[in-house]
């Protein structure tokens, strides 16, 4: 299988990026929520390589907090998403018939929808704040994932190693999870980075219109909201938390980009 | 013709669900909305249990669901979507004043990411991997990254404040319509401009683009008369989800530069929890979602032959 | 096949037909007739609803008998002179030669017919103004007689939902139209969510404006006001962030207009049985905890002044020598472990059991983000947990209605009529208790309602001061910063004063 033969740098820059992430926090010179209304936007020093927010926050504690936040927030955006869509999809191609159509346009109609539209809708019943955001936002982004397991689905179903599970007798779930989806799990990983640029973005623009995390987190969408108010004497407060997403994205595409050109 | 009767099925399905959606909405939003209602008519008073019971009865909520959501439907499709929570005008009132700011935002946007996005996929096609591409690419991939609450700042302090040559926000001349459509067109020019550049690298290696070549047709001619069409389908797939989904982009920079559009009155309404107001706004974002979606099919039928002679 | 080349100036000429002008975008500066104003609540001038962020518009259309001046006394509007003829009735004298925007003349019968249209259709004219009846008593003289003694019967009529309407503001069936006054501004056009436009009234009774128009913009987003301002779009912000305040007071091309103004950011706190702060220990805490002198200088850069009272002493509403919270973070330690909670690792817990606050507020005015947190920040240092969720200001008012709140943080106007008992009244007694806490108490219920029949001197005083030490002490709220209201114009701008109402703009006397 081609999905376990290609050990190459993509996934030492995962690997990289991940231990970075995890360990983000550990390089904070300050403590992110210690704020000192007296050190309020003080300007860059040793002490406070970004400077300090309105409330006197390390500006960069906060950013590097905020790997914690933003990006895993978005991880379990995709993480709902993944997991709702390749068990979808899993059905919808191994049982096929009724069910497979039925899905399949349900599928369709929610792959155009504008996402953020219907996230918002769910959270304005469930209530402002984070994790229904999270819920909604991984509700509504499934379809993606339904949709390429299922047509991956199809073509291994037919395959002998299926097959030959079938005929001695293996149950429908042990053959689809055991056989079936270890075997397209290539393609929903090369799905996951691009998913992951969009989780991002559409979280963070909806901190920062106030829908999304809560006011004293250090999300970075929400860091650019807060800073907006003095950005024309503190562009910093603005500046920082923008390319600290716009970083993480474009090194999410380009990931994906590379792990779609090795599996494709 | 069935695919195309097949998908106005879907859509008709798909807008009672949306319809659905909404008049559900106000049935499982927090507190008792004939409480609501009733309390807003009597100006911030409580009512008393008798009144509110009375008032349910003669306004129907007592009735089977089934049958207020056809009543509702009724009034819905006449218009009748109740009156805002905080304005207390009429919810239709408050979306027809938007609808047309938010359609002119949209189409904008579209157009501005084309014009982008056409010069750089053309450009990168024709002379694939010199500096040019690279750069075009490289201009494509940050665009793509970029978050549009933060491009829409950084325009704001550049072209507003610095150079004082648009205004920082608002709605009402052409001049404020420019920041906008540059922030959602470079956010969406990203994708086409790549999708640009891979069709026609595609048509531009296929045999008859050849054959057009050995006339001596010049190259970039080729690409524009030959190539460019037979690139058009998948384009203007792309630009039919970009449209369906445009909402998602609309949302966020009508808040950034005050547009008042049905971006900014959604978020709004769901700061200020009115719940009529939100039901009308999904309303309008799903039919014209439905409504953007059949469009598209129909424009790529029309546009590609091949698809057309299956009609 | 379909050609490209078509296409796009195809899509280029819809856009142009879509209405768009391409008129410039920075006029306002230039044109010395015109104002610009910029504000953050929408003005309402077709709709009759009590809402208070329509006033600062129709006082400009509008008159009202008694006006109120810069130091919040009483001053002649279209009434010269008013007494207090028994406990409940009142006699008004009217201006003479004053004639509406229709040409019609003020007359008594005219105030009557519009005080009357006005309380028939606004439940809350009716509470406040609390009349049985209105009658004219020849051509210049209005007569009221109030349902109970009422004192501040002549402060409430400075209250712009008093302004006097001509006759042809309503339609045959009593509609209210549009507003027609004998303010210095006619009223022109309205555009939802964009403009209202007003012009100059010639006929006008006092000094004529200088100003022929006045263009009051909608700019709810409290950094695009100012940098608005500072593109040259309009000409007057009103509601500046105070992180702006700085940096247009150094630049030399801006005018920062900051005064004392009559308004509280207070904390609001939930005295209902289910919540923690049913405990008044619990709430008397809180106000010791927060330090005001830091909110004021660190979370609204200097621009307030530290409330450790209800009233602010800058206005003598009530009488001076009414208690005042302290800073004193060690009595609030042992208020909470009376009340029986513990520090547990730094913060406050009973019975295992943390304490912590569902604190919200609204971010749709400029400064209470910034409070809000800096108070939620503070007692977290103090070892007092919270969560902070933000919403618009109807959103977290219909959450506040509920009782769905441990605390919430809001912005209102005590003194409005410069009379204590319109905000004592409508907010701390118990039949009206606009803040939704559910606090009530007996005495401060008749002390409130006997103070209100009182004329000024020392047995109003007496009964206000009690009222004030039975707030103090029961705690229901936390006052946080007396108001400083900010605006800010480009130099050219002249005559402007900040209002302490915070309502009236009074542009009649500006001119650029």
């Amino acid at each position: 299988m081609r999905a376990h033969s290609v050990p190459d740098r993509s996934y030492l820059l995962l690997g990289g990026a991940l231990a970075f992430t995890l360990a983000a926090p550990l390089l904070a010179p300050n403590e992110p929520d210690a704020f000192s209304l007296s050190l309020r936007l003080q300007g860059l020093s040793l002490e406070y390589p970004l400077g300090t927010d309105h409330l006197g926050r390390c500006v960069l504690s906060r950013l590097l907090y905020g790997f914690h936040v933003t990006p895993v927030a978005a991880f379990a955006i995709v993480a709902v998403a993944a997991s709702i869509g390749s068990v979808l999809g899993l059905l919808s191609g191994y049982v096929g018939g009724v069910i497979d159509q039925a899905l399949m346009r349900v599928v369709e109609g929610v792959f155009i929808f504008p996402a953020v539209a219907v996230a918002l809708t769910i959270s304005a019943v469930l209530g402002l704040g984070m994790g229904a955001i999270i819920v909604s936002l991984g509700a509504v982004h499934w379809a993606e994932y339904a949709r390429v397991v299922r047509n991956l689905t199809v073509t291994e179903k037919t395959r002998t190693y299926v097959l030959a599970a079938e005929a001695l007798g293996a149950s429908p779930n042990w053959v689809a999870f055991r056989h079936i989806l270890p075997n397209v799990m290539h393609a929903i990983l090369v799905l996951i980075p691009f998913s992951m640029s969009w989780a991002i973005l559409s979280f963070s623009g909806l901190s920062y219109l106030g829908l999304g995390a809560e006011p004293g987190s250090s999300e970075w969408g929400l860091m650019i909201a807060e800073g907006r108010v003095y950005m024309r004497d503190h562009a910093v407060l603005v500046l920082a938390p923008g390319l600290m997403i716009l970083s993480v994205v474009i090194f999410l595409n380009t990931l994906g980009d590379r792990l779609r050109d090795r599996f494709a | 013709m069935s695919a195309l009767v097949r998908r106005l099925g879907l859509s008709l399905v798909l807008l009672a669900g949306i319809t659905v959606a909404s008049f559900a909405l106000l049935r499982v939003m927090p507190g008792d909305f004939a409480e609501i209602l009733l309390t807003q008519q009597m100006d911030g008073e409580m009512p008393t249990a008798e009144a509110l019971d009375r008032f349910k009865l003669e306004h129907g909520f007592e009735d089977p669901l089934p049958l207020q959501y056809l009543r509702w439907l009724g009034g819905a499709a006449t218009g009748q979507l109740g009156t805002s929570f905080h304005s207390e005008d009429p919810v239709i009132e408050e979306l027809v004043l938007r609808i047309p700011n938010t359609v002119l935002l949209a189409v904008s946007s579209i157009v501005t990411s084309l014009l982008i996005a056409f010069p750089l996929g053309i450009g990168a096609a024709l002379r694939p991997g010199s500096l040019f591409d690279r750069a075009a690419m490289m201009i494509a991939v940050v665009g793509m990254a970029t978050p549009n609450f933060w491009l829409a700042l950084l325009g704001m302090l550049l072209f507003s404040l610095t150079l004082g040559w648009l205004p920082v926000s608002g709605f009402g001349t052409f001049a404020h319509l420019v920041l906008p459509s540059l922030v959602i067109g470079t956010s969406l020019a990203g994708v086409t401009a790549r999708l640009v550049r891979s069709s026609l690298l595609e048509v531009l290696s296929a045999d008859y683009i050849r054959t057009a070549h050995a006339k001596g047709l010049k190259r970039i001619r080729v690409a524009l008369g030959h190539a460019l069409p037979n690139a058009l389908v998948p384009i203007v797939t792309l630009i039919g989800l970009q449209l369906g989904k445009m909402f998602d982009n609309v949302v966020v920079v009508e808040a950034v530069f005050g547009w008042p559009g049905i971006g900014r009155l959604f978020v709004e309404a769901i700061l200020g929890r009115d719940f009529p107001v939100i039901q009308g706004c999904i309303l309008v974002i799903g039919v014209a979602y439905i409504v953007i979606n059949l469009t598209v099919d129909v424009a790529i039928r029309w546009i590609d032959p091949r698809v057309r002679e299956a009609l | 096949m379909l050609n490209l080349r078509r296409l796009i100036p195809l899509a280029i000429l819809g856009l142009a037909a879509t209405g768009l002008s391409a008129a410039p975008a920075q006029a306002a500066k230039d044109d010395p007739d015109t104002l610009t104003v910029a504000t953050m609540w929408e003005s309402l001038p077709l709709s009759m609803k009590a809402r208070r962020s329509r006033f600062f518009n129709e006082s400009e259309i509008l008159d009202t008998l008694i006006k109120l001046d810069y130091d919040m006394s009483l001053i002649p509007g279209l009434a010269v002179s008013w007494t207090r003829t028994s406990d409940t009735e009142w006699s008004f004298k009217l201006r003479e030669g004053v004639v509406f925007h229709d040409g019609t003349p003020l007359t008594a019968e005219a105030v009557v017919f519009s005080l009357e249209r006005v309380i028939d259709l606004l439940p809350y004219a009716a509470g406040l103004l609390d009349v049985a009846e209105i009658k004219a008593e020849g051509p210049l003289t209005v007569k009221m007689r109030t349902n109970k003694p009422f004192a501040a019967l002549a402060n409430q009529m400075t209250d712009a939902i008093t302004g006097i309407y001509a006759a042809s503001s309503f339609d045959a069936e009593g509609k209210f139209v549009k507003p027609i006054g004998t303010g210095p501004f006619k009223f022109v056009s309205y555009a939802k969510q964009d403009r209202t436009v007003v012009e100059r009234f010639d006929g006008y009774w006092g000094t004529a404006p200088a100003l022929k128009k006045v263009v009051y913009r909608y700019i709810p987003d409290h950094a695009a006001r100012t940098l608005s301002l500072e593109a040259g779009e309009i000409d007057l912000a009103v509601n500046i962030p105070p992180a702006d305040v700085k940096r247009l007071s150094a630049s030399g091309d801006f005018a920062v207009y900051r005064e004392p103004a009559a308004g509280l950011y207070y904390m609001v706190l939930n005295v209902g049985e289910n919540g923690p702060l049913a405990d008044v220990r619990l709430r008397t805490a809180l106000n010791l905890l927060i330090d005001r002198d830091a909110l004021v200088t660190h979370a609204l850069d200097g621009v307030g002044a530290p409330a450790w009272q209800f009233f602010s002493p800058s206005f003598g509403l009530v009488p001076g020598d009414v208690p005042r919270y302290a800073l004193d973070p060690g009595k609030a330690e042992a208020l909470l472990t009376e009340a029986g909670y513990a520090k547990e690792d730094g913060f406050w817990a009973k019975d295992g059991q943390p304490l912590s606050l569902n604190l919200i507020s609204y971010s749709t005015r400029t400064e209470m983000p910034l409070i809000t947190e800096a108070v939620a920040n503070m007692l977290a240092a103090a070892g007092i947990e919270s969560s902070v969720k933000m919403y618009t200001w109807p959103g977290m008012l219909g959450l506040a209605k509920k009782g769905e709140f441990d605390a919430y943080t809001v912005f209102w106007t005590p003194e409005m009529t410069g009379h204590p008992d319109l905000h004592l009244k409508a907010h701390f007694h118990s039949d009206q208790a606009m803040m939704f806490n559910g606090y009530a108490d007996a005495d401060l219920d008749s002390l409130l309602i006997k103070a209100r029949g009182l004329d000024a001197g020392q047995e109003r005083d007496a009964a206000y001061g009690k009222a004030m030490e039975i707030i103090g002490r029961d705690a229901p709220v936390v006052p946080l910063v007396h108001k400083v209201y900010v605006a800010a114009s480009h130099s050219g701008v002249k005559g402007f004063r900040v209002h302490p109402s915070g309502f009236f703009y009074n542009l009649k006397a500006v001119s650029k």
